[in-house]
């Protein structure tokens, strides 16, 4: 019988803004704990919030075998790596001050909008330690601060989002770089240029540009057929500028450097598609085994849950270009906001766009009106792919910024 | 026995939670789990600002509390305060479900029950992957406060959800099936229904057709009709989104006409399912609260907080996802009226026209969209082809006006797996349905 211990504990002091002033601070320090056992076939599982005894929870752990969830794989073994992500950033007695400064400024310079929603100040820690001489930890702190915010003559109860997530290095300044940065260029409209197909711009985190590609790409997926992409592996699907990498790099945003079995990859990444050619999809144990596939190291877990496929963190590959060579001196639809968006099975994409700006490369241009921009999966990151720019426009994250040629229209 | 500070207003919301989660992919088990455990959420407010903490240490609650009052400012006149005035004070036990507690019955029970629909999914090629999912819980809240509310509740869901991938050839279609309410005992002998649904989306995959782009009249299912009244409306009625904002007020003022004269919407928390909340995080009673009343503006969704600020009744819903996060302005059961005619007479008076069936998601701002997943064109008033579309959207006060037409019956859903979103706090469980709705037009991609 082999033992597992799965921990993770995250201590967080959040402000809550609305009008652009604090409302409410909360604070938290939540440690959860999982107990895993294997007996070879099996695997039980027991859980535990805040305070346990040991030969409690592992004793609930092995009762637990006797439901039947099947776990006949060796689990992860010998390696030893403990890594904290320094971090410069206020600690909990000073984050909420330096919030209150952060919505002074912000009521200064802006006060034709409304900011709302909050800032984090988040410590957190993941381990996995086992029997068979696996002892991996990864804590890191770091401040986000998102806040939606409105003009007041507007009726909406939302006109756009603002911030940044995930910032190891925190200065005023740069924060309120972020903040500030479209607010400008917000009261200032601009149209559209002449043209239906336009440079549209998305951050590499928007969630929207990478959905269809984090489904298509699990292994699940792939291996029963249902992916768009079953079947065409080492196929060259997409242009030879677009790479995507699994990535668990914590040096770049917070997230351990282990996936939930313990796995841990060369140079902490593995190439999902390569230079346009699918590659690999991504795996947990019971996925590679099942279909036959490498193993990529891309499980999750709560705390109590047995492991399971997650779709990790997906880094679309910098192809050499800052993103004003990208434009190659057209402007582009920067997307800030995109809400209600979705792919077809089939791979078409079309979604509104509640917020944009006109984008040189280099700054905002101005507001755009809302607008509908449409695509397929193939082709946005195939022949209508521009790049993926080596910088990025945030002052404090790792963001940077995709380019496609897409059909844009004026919602309405 | 909690001792609350003085000059300050503090409450302490005890949760105990039992759940149990099921889950098979292609026929294999790859979870089954219960969860049980007691956490806490505490509130200060000193008339300025609220501080809150959660513990998972019940035993620390008083601890917990002492520390918030020391960050905030007491005020002798903390119980005059408008917050503090609007916050109800109800005591007593509440207990609708410990006759029959989804914690009493064996876990084989929910297994087998589950089990009992995977012969349907064999034998067919098209499926080519599926997952099913069983999921309950019974939370039994308590909540006391310095004013003297000292209320016990309890709330309780089971469903189950299947979801299910298609392919054939270049084509794919992901679908789901899912049935949901109170207890155990109503998740059996669905297997009809379930068989037909499979057949309907081979037949989808097989005939379906992309969509002509366009403006249509489209009948949205009551499935859909009540995720647009969700995502279209129902969040513009959570009151946050109202305080300190003159210009919102005054396009939302009560009695504004913000719709179609046969169409109302209501918000009410004393619904049995996934949505029923009898009383809010804040220890506040639920009410049906009338969102539209015959197209007219006639109520919204609060806590005490926004209520004192624009000066208008708590109505229940004051709600956190769980113990770590505070209460805010949610929906609890959100639906649209029925109307006057038949479901065949909605349907025969469309010469050209969309039906959305079922759909992936909605969501909705100054414009909404609904993604749908199963559609059929209408033609002289019948269905016809399967259609393909990506995305419906609209501007939500004009298509609330071009609604015009209802049926007369209402459905109510519960869905067991995933719920609202709003901020941070998601997946927060809800209802919601509609009858079938009619739209005079809508954007279609």
């Amino acid at each position: 019988m082999k033992r597992e211990k799965y921990t993770l504990r995250r201590r967080t002091t959040t402000v809550n803004v609305v009008q652009t002033r604090i409302e409410s601070v909360k604070r938290s320090d939540i440690v959860r704990t999982g107990v895993r056992v294997f007996d070879g076939t099996c695997i039980g599982v027991a859980g535990a919030l805040g305070g346990y005894e040991d030969a409690g929870l592992e004793t609930r752990a092995e009762a637990a075998l006797s439901r039947g969830v099947s776990y006949p794989w060796e689990i992860s073994g010998k390696r030893y790596e403990k890594v904290t992500v320094p971090a410069d950033v206020p600690d909990e007695t000073e984050f909420v001050g330096e919030m209150e400064q952060i919505l002074r400024e912000l009521r200064k310079k802006h006060p034709e909008l409304i900011f709302s929603n909050n800032g984090k100040l988040v410590d957190f820690l993941v381990a996995i330690e086992n029997d068979r001489g696996l002892d991996l930890e990864y804590g890191t702190r770091y401040v986000s601060i998102g806040l939606g915010f409105k003009h007041r003559d507007s009726s909406g109860i939302m006109d756009g989002v603002t911030g940044f997530e995930g910032a190891f290095e925190y200065t005023r300044s740069g924060a309120l770089e972020d903040l500030y940065r479209q607010c400008e260029a917000f009261g200032k409209k601009v149209d559209l240029p002449g043209t239906d197909r336009i440079p549209v711009i998305f951050s590499t985190e928007d969630p929207l540009m990478l959905k269809k590609l984090r489904s298509d790409l699990s292994g699940h997926q792939f291996g029963s057929g249902s992916s768009l992409l079953a079947g065409r592996m080492g196929e060259k699907l997409f242009s030879s500028g677009f790479s995507l990498t699994q990535t668990a790099d914590h040096m770049i945003r917070p997230g351990p450097f282990f996936d939930a079995e313990g796995v841990v990859n060369d140079d902490y990444r593995f190439p999902l598609v390569e230079d346009g050619t699918l590659r690999a999809v991504y795996t947990d144990r019971r996925t590679a085994d099942r279909f036959s596939l490498p193993l990529t190291g891309s499980a999750g877990a709560l705390y109590d849950s047995v492991p399971s496929l997650y779709p990790s963190s997906l880094r679309i590959e910098d192809t050499g270009q800052t993103l004003k060579e990208l434009l190659e001196g057209e402007p582009g639809v920067f997307v800030v906001f995109a809400m209600g968006g979705d792919f077809t099975p089939g791979g078409d994409f079309a979604t509104p766009v509640q917020l944009s700006y006109l984008h040189d490369g280099e700054k905002f241009l101005g507001r755009l009106p809302e607008l509908r921009i449409s695509s397929n999966v193939f082709s946005i990151f195939g022949k209508d792919f521009s790049g993926c720019s080596t910088d990025s426009i945030s002052s404090l994250t790792e963001d940077r910024h995709v380019v496609s040629v897409m059909d844009v229209e004026k919602l309405g | 026995m909690i001792r609350f500070p003085d000059g300050l207003y503090s409450d302490v919301r005890l949760e105990e939670s039992y759940s149990t989660l099921v889950r098979f992919a292609l026929g294999d088990l790859e979870e089954q789990r219960v969860r049980d455990y007691r956490a806490a959420f505490i509130r200060v407010f000193d008339g300025r600002r609220w501080y809150f903490a959660a513990t998972s240490d019940s035993d620390s609650v008083q601890k917990e509390l002492d520390s918030l009052a020391a960050l905030a400012s007491p005020d002798r006149r903390i119980r005059t305060h408008p917050v503090v005035e609007k916050l109800q004070c109800n005591t007593g036990k509440h207990l609708r479900y410990d006759d029959n507690p989804v914690s009493g019955i064996d876990e084989k029970s929910k297994v087998d029950l589950l089990g009992s629909y995977f012969p349907l999914l064999s034998g067919r090629d098209r499926v080519k992957t599926w997952t099913a999912l069983y999921r309950d819980r019974l939370q039994v809240k308590r909540f006391l406060s310095s004013n003297g509310a000292d209320v016990t509740f309890d709330t309780q869901t089971a469903g189950f959800a299947f979801g299910f991938g298609l392919a054939r050839g270049e084509k794919r279609l992901t679908e789901s099936f899912h049935r949901g309410g109170t207890g155990i005992d109503g998740l059996d002998g669905h297997h009809e229904a379930f068989r037909e649904k499979l057949e309907t989306s081979e037949d989808f995959l097989e005939s379906s057709m992309p969509v002509k782009p366009g403006t249509h009249t489209v009948i949205l299912s009551p499935f859909a009709a009540g995720i647009f009244a969700h995502e279209s409306f129902g969040h513009k009625s959570e009151a946050d989104f109202m305080v300190g904002d003159e210009t919102m007020l005054r396009e939302w003022a009560m009695g504004s006409r913000v719709g179609s004269d046969i169409l109302s919407i209501v918000d009410d928390g004393n619904v049995p399912g996934t949505g029923y909340v009898p009383f809010d995080d804040e220890g506040t009673r639920a009410t049906k609260t009338w969102l539209v009343r015959e197209g007219i503006l006639s109520g919204r969704l609060h806590s005490a907080s926004t209520a004192a600020d624009l000066d208008e009744k708590v109505t229940g819903n004051a709600r956190s996802v769980n113990f770590e996060y505070e209460p805010i302005p949610r929906m609890t059961t959100t639906w649209i009226e029925p109307g006057s005619k038949t479901k065949k007479d909605l349907f025969s008076e469309v010469a050209n026209g969309i039906f959305i069936d079922t759909i992936r998601h909605g969501s909705g701002l100054s414009t909404f969209t609904i993604a749908p997943s199963m559609s059929w064109m209408i033609r002289d008033g019948r269905l016809a082809e399967p259609v393909s579309v990506s995305v419906i959207s609209g501007n939500v006060m004009q298509t609330l006006r071009d609604i015009d037409g209802l049926s007369d019956t209402l459905e109510l859903f519960d869905v067991p797996s995933g719920g609202c979103g709003k901020m941070d706090q998601a997946p927060l469980p809800v209802g919601f349905g509609g009858p079938f709705v009619r739209v005079a037009r809508m954007n279609v991609q």
